[in-house]
C-alpha cells in the first residue's frame, strides 16, 4: 500500500491533509481533551525541533541551550500581552517582534562562540541557556520583569477575527474547543516552517551550512563566509524557537522558568538525533514520538491495575525510566536515527576530521 | 572573620570536589571524545549507596566510631560505582563506538535519566541526611574558619589526584592510556588492548566519582537523587575550563570554578550594588567559563590546535 | 621580471609556530598567465606558504599582494572572493555531499540570494539556482567527472577526488589557482592526464596556476618558472632548466642537509 501511495504523490498528500484535518476530532473522541492538548504540544515541539535541526543538523553546531530562545519568545509574548505591564497587543504584532527579539539574541549569543568547536561550543551554549533561565528566575527584583519563580500568568490567548482561543467557541456555527483552534493554528505554522526548512536546505545557504558541517576549513577555502553563515544558522534557529515560545505562552496562558530548563534543550536534541538528524521527515517523527511517548507512558498506572490488580510502581516514576531506556535502546539499534536521510548517515564526524587534518598539516611543518 | 579568606577556603573545598568529578569527565573524553553525561549520576549513586550503607551500619552498631562508618560506606560505594561505570561503558557506549558522534551522547543522556529514576524508585524523592557522626572541630586559619571535614576533603582529593597522576605518568597502564588518548588506532597497532584501557578509564573515573559523591554529601550534609545533575554539569564545565582531555586542566578548572563560585556568591551583591543577589552564583560560574573559552577556545591548559577559518 | 604584471607578490614573508620558524624571508612573484612551480623536499614549508597566502594562517612578517592589493589579514573566503582559489594536499572534499553539490558549493561566492529569496523561491532565486547547477555541471565536465555528478564525493576513487576538488575550486571563478600536490599518489599516465588538464585550463580560462609539488619531474615539464624552498627559505628561483643545475637545489634534494 505504501508503494502504491508513493507512486501517487498527489493522492497521498490529499490523504495526509484529510488525516491532519480530522486528527484532533478523532483524538478528542478517543482520548479526550488531554489528547488534543498533546497534539498541540507535539506541533510546538516539531517547530522547535525543526529550528534546532537548522543549527545542529544542517550547520553542525551542537547547541545545548536552544530552549533559551523558546523562553525568550514566551516571555516576550507575556510582556506584551498580559496584565503584568498592562499591555495587550494583538498576537500578529507580538509574534513577529518576538521572533526578531529571539533572533537578535541568537546572533548575540552566537557571536562569541564562533571560534569554538564541537564540545566546547556545546558547553558554552548550555551555559547561555542556564544563564537565561537563572535570569528569568531572579528578575523579579529590583525591577519585576519576570515575576521570578512564580512565573507569569493571565497571558492573553490568541484572538483571530474576534474569536478568542479560550474555552469553547462557536466558529461558523460549530462549537469548537480552544485546543482544536490552537491545533489548526499550530499546524499552519508548522507546515510553513517545514516548507521554510526544506527551501533553506535546498538553497545555496543550505549547501553552505552543509559544507561548514562537513569541513569548516575547506568551506572557508571555497569562499564561504563561515562566520556569517554560522551566525545566520543561530539566528534562524532562534527564530523558530522564539515563534514556538510565543505560541506556547498564548496557548498555556502561564509561563515560568521551570518550563525552560536544560532537560528541555536536551529533549529537543534527542528528538532530532533520534529521528534522524538533518532529515526533516525524521526530525518530525522524532519530535512527535518523544512528545507522545512520555504522555502515553502515563497509562502505565492503569495498565498495572488492569494486569496486576494494583499499582506496584508509581507511574510518574516509571515513565521517565522507560523513556530513558527507550533512548538507549533506540540509539543502540538505530544509531543514525529512526529515519535518517540516505546521504547523511555519517553525521558530525567531520568535526574530528577537521582537527585531525589541521594537526597533520602542522606536524608536516614541525617535523 | 574575613569574608575573602572564608570564601576562598569554601571555594577550594568545593573546587577539589569538582576537580575529582571533572577528572572522570576529562579522562573519558581524552580517550573516547565522548561527553559521559551519566558521570554526574555515578557520583550521585556513590553518595546514595554510601549513605545507605552507613545508615545500615549505624543501625547495627550505633557506637561505631564515625570514621569507620564513613570508611565502611566508601568500601561499598566505590566497588558499586566501579561496577556501574564499567557496565555503562559496556552496554551503552562500546556498541556505538563507530556510530555518528551524537549517538553515544544520547545514550549517555538516556543512562542518566535511567539512573536518576532508579535512584528515585529506591531512595524516594526526599533528601537523605548525612548522619552526624563526623568530628565537628573547627580551626582558625588566616582569618577563616576551617572545619576538620573541609581539611579532610581537600587532603583526600589531593591524595586521589596525586595517585592518579602517578599512575598515568609513571606506570605501564598510564602510558597505554596516554597512547590511546593520542590515537586509538595506533595504540592498538602497538599492541595495546584498547578495550581494556577504556574499561579501566571508566573504572578509575567511577571510583573517583564515588569518593566525590561521598564527600559532597558529607559537605552539604545531605544527598538527593537529583544531585548528580548540577554537580556533573559544574564538573564538566570545570573540565572544559581547564582544557578537556587534560588531567591537570581538570584539577585547575575544578579549583578555579569552586573559588570563582564562592567568591562570586560572597561579593556579587556588593559588586552590583545589590542589584544581583547570590542566586546568581551559577551565572557567575558560567560567565567566567564562557569568557575563558572565548579568549582561549581550547581551555586554559588545552592543546593549542591551530584552527582558523 | 616586471612587477607591474605580477598577479601574486610575496614579499619577505615569515611564519613562526611558537619558536619554530617555518618560513623565513620568502619572496616570490607569480606573473599573469604562467604556471609557477613551488618545489622543495618534504616539509620545506610549501604548504605553510600556501596556507599563509590563502588566509588559513596569518603571516608573522612580510607582505602578500594579489593584483597589487594587499590580501594579508583577510579571511580565506575574502581571498577566494578576490579570485584566488586553492586545493588541499590531503584532499578536503565535503565527503557526504554529492560531487555535484561539492561543485555547487564552489559557486557560493559568485551568487547572492539570501534567506528571504530562498524561502520565497523568487524568480531570481530560481534563475540563480539554475545557473549554479549549469555551472557545476560545466566544471564537472571540464575535469571529466560529469558522469559521476550524483555520486557521494567520499565514495569516488582517489584520482577522481583530486579532480573534483579542482572543479570545486574552479567554480569559484579564480584568476589564480594554487594546487597543493595535485598528482601525489598517481601513476605516470594519470599524471600526464592531469598535466594536460592544467594546460587546457590555463589556455581556456586565462588561469594562472601555482603548482606545489614534491615531484620534480612534473614541475620541470610543465612550469614556466620554479621556486625552490628548503627549510622555510627560498634557495633558488628561475626557469626549470636553470634551477635543475643549481648547486644549492641539488644539495637539498640529495639529502645534503643530513650530512
Amino acid at each position: 500500500m505504501i508503494a502504491a501511495l508513493r507512486e501517487r504523490p498527489r493522492l497521498s498528500l490529499a490523504l495526509l491533509a484529510v488525516l491532519l484535518a480530522v486528527l484532533p476530532f478523532v483524538t478528542g473522541v478517543l482520548i479526550g481533551q488531554s489528547g488534543v492538548r498533546m497534539l498541540d504540544f507535539a506541533l510546538l515541539y516539531v517547530l522547535l525541533a525543526l529550528g534546532l535541526n537548522l543549527v545542529v543538523g544542517y550547520a553542525g553546531l551542537l547547541d545545548l541551550g536552544y530552549i533559551a530562545f523558546y523562553a525568550l519568545g514566551a516571555y516576550f509574548y507575556a510582556w506584551l500581552a498580559s496584565p503584568h505591564f498592562g499591555l495587550h497587543l494583538p498576537f500578529w504584532m507580538i509574534l513577529p517582534m518576538g521572533t526578531l527579539f529571539a533572533a537578535a539574541f541568537g546572533v548575540l549569543l552566537g557571536a562569541p562562540t564562533l571560534r569554538l568547536r564541537g564540545d566546547y561550543l556545546a558547553i558554552v551554549t548550555l551555559g547561555f541557556g542556564e544563564i537565561i533561565r537563572i535570569f528569568m528566575n531572579n528578575l523579579d527584583a529590583p525591577v519585576n520583569l519576570t515575576n521570578g519563580p512564580q512565573g507569569m500568568d493571565l497571558i492573553d490567548p490568541i484572538q483571530i477575527a474576534g474569536i478568542g482561543f479560550s474555552g469553547t467557541q462557536e466558529v461558523f456555527g460549530l462549537v469548537v474547543q480552544a485546543t482544536h483552534l490552537y491545533y489548526y493554528l499550530f499546524l499552519a505554522f508548522t507546515l510553513a516552517a517545514i516548507l521554510f526548512a526544506y527551501r533553506l536546505q535546498d538553497s545555496r545557504i543550505g549547501r553552505a551550512w552543509a559544507a561548514i558541517r562537513e569541513d569548516e576549513v575547506a568551506a572557508a577555502a571555497t569562499g564561504i563566509n563561515t562566520r556569517n553563515l554560522k551566525l545566520l544558522a543561530f539566528a534562524m534557529g532562534a527564530t523558530f524557537g522564539g515563534l514556538a515560545g510565543g505560541l506556547f505562552a498564548a496557548f498555556q496562558g502561564f509561563i515560568s522558568p521551570e518550563s525552560f530548563n536544560l532537560m528541555e534543550s536536551i529533549l529537543i536534541l534527542c528528538m532530532i538525533v533520534l529521528g534522524g538528524m538533518g532529515h526533516i521527515p525524521g526530525v518530525i517523527v522524532g519530535a512527535v514520538l518523544l512528545t507522545i511517548l512520555p504522555e502515553a507512558l502515563r497509562y502505565i498506572g492503569d495498565l498495572q491495575r488492569a494486569m496486576l490488580g494494583e499499582v506496584v510502581v508509581d507511574a510518574a516514576n516509571l515513565r521517565m525510566l522507560i523513556f530513558g531506556l527507550a533512548l538507549v535502546l533506540m540509539m543502540l539499534y538505530r544509531p543514525a536515527g529512526l529515519w535518517p536521510s540516505r546521504q547523511r548517515r555519517r553525521e558530525l564526524t567531520a568535526e574530528g576530521e577537521v582537527v585531525r587534518h589541521e594537526q597533520e598539516s602542522l606536524v608536516d611543518v614541525q617535523r | 572573620m574575613d569574608i575573602f579568606a572564608q570564601q576562598l577556603v569554601n571555594g577550594l573545598v568545593l573546587g577539589s570536589i569538582y576537580a575529582l568529578v571533572a577528572l572522570g569527565y576529562t579522562m573519558v573524553y581524552g580517550i573516547l571524545e565522548l561527553i559521559n553525561f551519566a558521570h554526574g549520576e555515578v557520583t550521585m549513586v556513590g553518595a546514595m549507596v554510601a549513605l545507605a550503607v552507613m545508615g545500615a551500619l549505624l543501625g547495627v552498631a550505633p557506637d561505631l566510631p564515625g570514621i569507620l562508618v564513613v570508611i565502611g560506606g566508601a568500601l561499598v560505594a566505590i566497588p558499586a560505582c566501579i561496577l556501574l561505570g564499567y557496565t555503562i561503558e559496556r552496554v551503552a557506549y562500546r556498541p556505538l563506538r563507530q556510530a555518528p558522534r551524537l549517538a553515544p551522547l544520547i545514550t549517555a543522556i538516556g543512562v542518566s535519566i535511567i539512573l536518576q529514576n532508579v535512584a528515585m524508585l529506591i531512595w524516594g524523592r526526599q533528601y537523605i541526611a548525612f548522619p552526624p557522626i563526623l568530628p565537628q572541630a573547627t580551626f582558625q586559619i588566616a582569618g577563616a574558619q576551617v572545619s576538620a571535614l573541609q581539611i579532610f576533603i581537600v587532603l583526600l582529593s589531593g591524595i586521589a589526584m596525586a595517585g592518579l597522576w602517578f599512575m598515568v605518568q609513571r606506570t605501564r597502564l598510564g602510558r597505554a592510556m596516554r597512547a590511546c588518548g593520542e590515537s586509538r588506532e595506533i595504540a592498538s597497532l602497538m599492541g595495546v588492548d584498547v578495550n581494556r584501557i577504556i574499561s579501566t578509564t571508566f573504572i578509575i573515573g567511577s571510583a573517583l566519582a564515588a569518593v566525590a559523591g561521598l564527600m559532597v554529601s558529607a559537605y552539604y550534609g545531605l544527598a538527593h537523587y537529583y544531585m548528580g545533575f548540577m554537580l556533573g554539569l559544574k564538573a564538566f564545565s570545570a573540565a572544559v575550563l581547564g582544557g578537556i582531555g587534560n588531567l591537570g586542566g581538570a584539577v585547575l578548572g575544578g579549583l578555579l570554578l569552586g573559588v570563582i563560585e564562592a567568591l562570586g556568591a560572597g561579593y556579587i551583591g556588593d559588586l552590583t550594588g545589590g542589584f544581583l543577589g547570590s542566586h546568581y552564583q551559577d551565572v557567575f560560574a558560567f560567565l567566567v567559563l564562557i569568557a575563558v573559552l572565548v579568549f582561549r577556545p581550547s581551555g586554559l591548559l588545552g592543546e593549542r590546535v591551530a584552527q582558523r577559518a | 621580471m616586471c612587477s607591474a604584471k605580477a598577479l601574486l607578490e610575496v614579499a619577505s614573508v615569515g611564519k613562526r609556530f611558537g619558536g619554530l620558524a617555518a618560513l623565513t624571508e620568502v619572496s616570490l612573484s607569480v606573473q599573469q598567465g604562467e604556471i609557477y612551480g613551488l618545489i622543495g623536499p618534504h616539509c620545506a614549508g610549501k604548504t605553510t606558504l600556501v596556507n599563509c597566502m590563502t588566509g588559513l594562517y596569518s603571516v608573522s612578517d612580510g607582505q602578500i599582494r594579489l593584483s597589487g592589493e594587499s590580501i594579508q589579514g583577510l579571511k580565506p573566503h575574502a581571498i577566494v572572493q578576490r579570485g584566488f582559489a586553492r586545493t588541499f594536499q590531503n584532499i578536503r572534499l565535503f565527503a557526504n555531499m554529492t560531487a555535484l553539490e561539492n561543485v555547487m558549493v564552489g559557486c557560493h561566492p559568485r551568487s547572492r540570494v539570501g534567506v528571504l529569496g530562498a524561502v520565497l523561491r523568487t524568480a531570481s532565486e530560481r534563475r540563480e539556482e539554475r545557473e549554479i547547477r549549469e555551472a557545476a555541471h560545466f566544471w564537472l565536465t571540464r575535469v571529466g567527472l560529469n558522469a559521476k555528478a550524483r555520486s557521494l564525493a567520499g565514495h569516488l576513487p582517489y584520482g577522481a577526488q583530486r579532480r573534483l576538488e579542482i572543479a570545486r575550486a574552479l567554480a569559484t571563478e579564480p584568476h589564480l589557482l594554487a594546487l597543493d600536490e595535485p598528482v601525489a599518489g598517481m601513476n605516470p599516465s594519470e599524471r600526464r592526464d592531469m598535466a594536460d588538464l592544467f594546460l587546457r585550463l590555463r589556455h581556456d580560462h586565462q588561469l594562472t596556476l601555482l603548482l606545489i609539488e614534491h615531484d620534480v619531474k612534473l614541475v620541470m615539464g610543465l612550469c614556466d618558472r620554479v621556486a625552490v624552498l628548503d627549510y622555510g627559505r627560498k634557495i633558488a628561483e628561475g626557469s626549470p632548466a636553470s634551477v635543475q643545475k643549481d648547486a644549492a637545489v641539488i644539495k637539498a634534494y640529495l639529502g645534503g642537509h643530513a650530512a
